[in-house]
């Protein structure tokens, strides 16, 4: 299933008017609307303010998405208009150049947005990348399959089930019980 | 809950699944941390973990949200009507196109009779380069131009219509050179 699907269901559930389901599109999509404005902004508090923007402009336009392209591409048009109003709106200059949704996941993007990320938040992702490697590491073989081949290699249950040779409800708990695992060790780290 | 969950971030759960996970975010604020806790651990796995906004920012933006009024669907008709509501619009336009279509070739037809000009613009009192073409010869004033002009119509002549219809321009051309 792709992320076009998983999506689908929650952006239905809030055009019926359900808020509670766009709170979980934002608190996926957050850090990559981010990482995208930081390619516009570079300063840390006009990211947050600005993508915080996007999000009540995207829920103000939902009724209008149809579902032509995935969520995020959508989400993430928005995103870049934000942007370069708001660097209008300053007059200043936006990027010369714009990249593609795929093409923002390969670029030196990231080296901006890690210029605007303060020392904490860029030892915190470090500490989380860590983390959530070191556990994967330690989890029994089938729960570690899994799970890469979902959050990964972006397999649906059932072709995780036809290369595993198991249920989808096996694969379904392998894939819980590894998330539940690594969640463990990350709580702590992202309370403090 | 949280095994219901973590199906809901894969599009794994039904309709009615996926309703009471909602029902029970909404109820129990540690549910929607997990979510988070999940979107950052896939985030993590496929490397796109690069900088983390501020934890507080989902809140916030949950907070922007709730003040706003109540999400207003935009359909203006209730779903069973919309395929009427499309023929009548499709119905509209294939008239309003009959009607443009009608009317022109009417209007071509009783100014068919008079004779074309030979020439639809020159300035006044300059005199025009060229005065008349055919298919693959020009008559031009300019004789020196004129070698020059015929080679281009008679290579693109199998591009060119040999027939008319009643109201309809057989083709039009502008032709450009720079003089050596």
């Amino acid at each position: 299933m792709g992320v076009r699907s998983e999506d689908q269901g929650l952006v239905g559930r809030v055009q019926r008017g359900e808020k509670a389901a766009f709170d979980l599109l934002v608190l996926k999509y957050q850090h990559k609307v981010g990482k995208l404005i930081g390619r516009y902004v570079f300063d840390r508090t006009e990211v947050e303010d600005i993508t915080q923007e996007v999000f009540i402009k995207a829920y103000r336009a939902l009724s209008g998405f149809r579902g032509d392209s995935a969520f995020y591409t959508w989400l993430y048009r928005i995103a870049v208009n934000t942007a370069k109003n708001y660097l209008e709106a300053q007059a200043r200059r936006p990027p010369s150049t714009d990249l593609g949704v795929e093409g923002l996941e390969t670029s030196d993007v990231a080296d901006n947005l890690r210029d605007v990320a303060t020392p904490e938040r860029r030892m915190l992702a470090n500490e989380i990348a860590a983390t959530v490697n070191g556990t994967i590491q330690s989890l029994p073989v089938d729960l570690r399959i899994a799970v890469t081949l979902r959050d990964i290699d972006g397999l649906s249950y059932d072709e995780i089930a036809h290369v595993m040779e198991c249920p989808i409800g096996t694969v379904r708990s392998r894939i819980f019980r590894a998330r539940e695992a690594i969640e463990r060790e990350l709580k702590p780290l992202l309370e403090r | 809950m949280k095994e219901k969950l973590s199906a809901m971030m894969d599009g794994e759960l039904s309709e009615h699944e996926q309703a009471c996970v909602l029902a029970e975010l909404s109820r129990d604020p540690e549910l929607k941390k997990t979510w988070e806790r999940f979107q950052i651990i896939r985030a993590a796995l496929s490397k796109e973990l690069d900088a983390v906004v501020s934890v507080d920012l989902g809140n916030r933006i949950a907070e922007g949200i709730r003040e706003l009024p109540p999400f207003v669907s935009d359909r203006k008709f209730p779903r069973q009507w919309r395929p009427a509501t499309r023929w009548v619009s499709t119905m509209a336009l294939a008239a309003s196109v009959a009607v443009v279509a009608i009317t022109g070739v009417r209007w071509f037809s009783s100014n068919e009779s008079q004779p074309a000009p030979e020439q639809i613009a020159v300035a006044p009192g300059q005199q025009p380069d060229f005065i008349r073409a055919g298919l693959t010869r020009w008559d031009t004033v300019k004789p020196e131009h004129a070698k020059l002009l015929n080679t281009y119509l008679i290579e693109h002549h199998e591009f060119t219509p040999t027939t008319s219809m009643s109201g309809v321009m057989s083709y039009g051309r502008f032709v450009g050179y720079d003089s050596p």
